[in-house]
């Protein structure tokens, strides 16, 4: 039992941070700031969620379990919120989305 | 100003009540007592904000918000959000990153503003695509692929949200510009 726990929570937390890193790479790769704001906020939400997924799995059900689950809600409530607030201040501020310039091209 | 239902002022005290007991894990009658000391102090407080009116039609509306039908919603919503993931790590990790991103703009007929802010929420949530802008009925989307699929993603999540409220949805979605071009802005 001990074990499928543990094998469980690696899976888990090893899923969780290549999505991390795949954000992290995002943020490096692409080209402006509402793509990039892709990267952080959403990639991360199933990162953490799957992080925090594995810590769950492995201390079991108790006290600890119910306040990562408290965490979990509250990232998954304040996430989009965060990156709404972001993004619409930047639409507001005057920044203008990048668009693919090679189709034009093409047509 | 608004009258103040005593369901949810109970209902908000055990909410906050579980809240204290959960993060401070002692079960013994001095912190349990401090814990219902402070909660009724908070709702106190809260008091004059819980009768305040934030939107116009927060009063009128006679929710029929069916709680089955939203464990059903965030199950989709966990779904939706691990296959897009996967979708847009596929392009960011791919070497010509193939993205094309797009602003979508579309109307809602949706029955009121708590829905459009699940529905604004939900946008978020799910990787490739964040709310921009909403005003009225109208949404703005910023979107990195804008592809047919990607629009047909926000149709299906605005029908689940219309049938949070409502059991029979007509056209939840209309109106849809993609706009994917510097003129067109």
């Amino acid at each position: 039992m001990a074990e499928i726990q543990n094998i469980l929570t690696v899976l888990l937390i090893v899923t969780g941070s290549f999505f991390m890193l795949v954000g992290s790479i995002g943020v490096i790769r692409l080209p402006d700031f509402f793509t990039r704001s892709h990267a952080t906020s959403k990639s991360d939400t199933l990162g953490i969620m799957l992080i925090i997924l594995g810590l769950m799995v492995y201390e079991g059900f108790c006290l600890n379990s119910l306040k990562l689950l408290i965490i979990f809600v509250f990232v998954a409530i304040a996430n989009p919120v965060g990156a709404h607030a972001l993004a619409r201040a930047a639409l507001s501020f005057g920044i203008k989305p990048w668009f693919k310039k090679e189709d034009k091209k093409e047509e | 100003m608004k009258r103040i239902n005593p369901r949810n002022i109970v209902l908000n005290f055990i909410l906050m009540m579980a809240f204290w007991l959960i993060l401070s894990g002692y079960f013994d009658l001095f912190h349990i007592s401090l814990g219902v000391l402070s909660v009724g102090s908070v709702l106190w407080f809260n008091s004059k904000l819980r009768r305040y009116v934030f939107f116009p039609d927060n009063v009128l509306v006679k929710t029929n918000f069916s709680v089955l039908r939203f464990f059903y919603f965030i199950f989709f919503l966990v779904w939706e959000i691990i296959t897009s993931s996967m979708r847009i790590a596929y392009l960011i990790i791919h070497p010509q990153m193939p993205i094309k991103t797009g602003l979508i703009k579309f109307k809602t007929n949706l029955p009121n503003m708590v829905s459009k802010v699940i529905l604004g929420n939900s946008i978020s949530i799910t990787p490739g695509t964040v709310t921009l802008h909403i005003e009225g009925d109208d949404f703005l989307v910023h979107s990195l692929t804008n592809e047919t699929d990607e629009a047909h993603i926000d149709h299906s999540l605005a029908v689940e949200v219309a049938k949070l409220y409502k059991t029979e949805v007509e056209r939840v979605v209309c109106d849809e510009v993609i706009i994917d071009s510097e003129e067109d802005l």
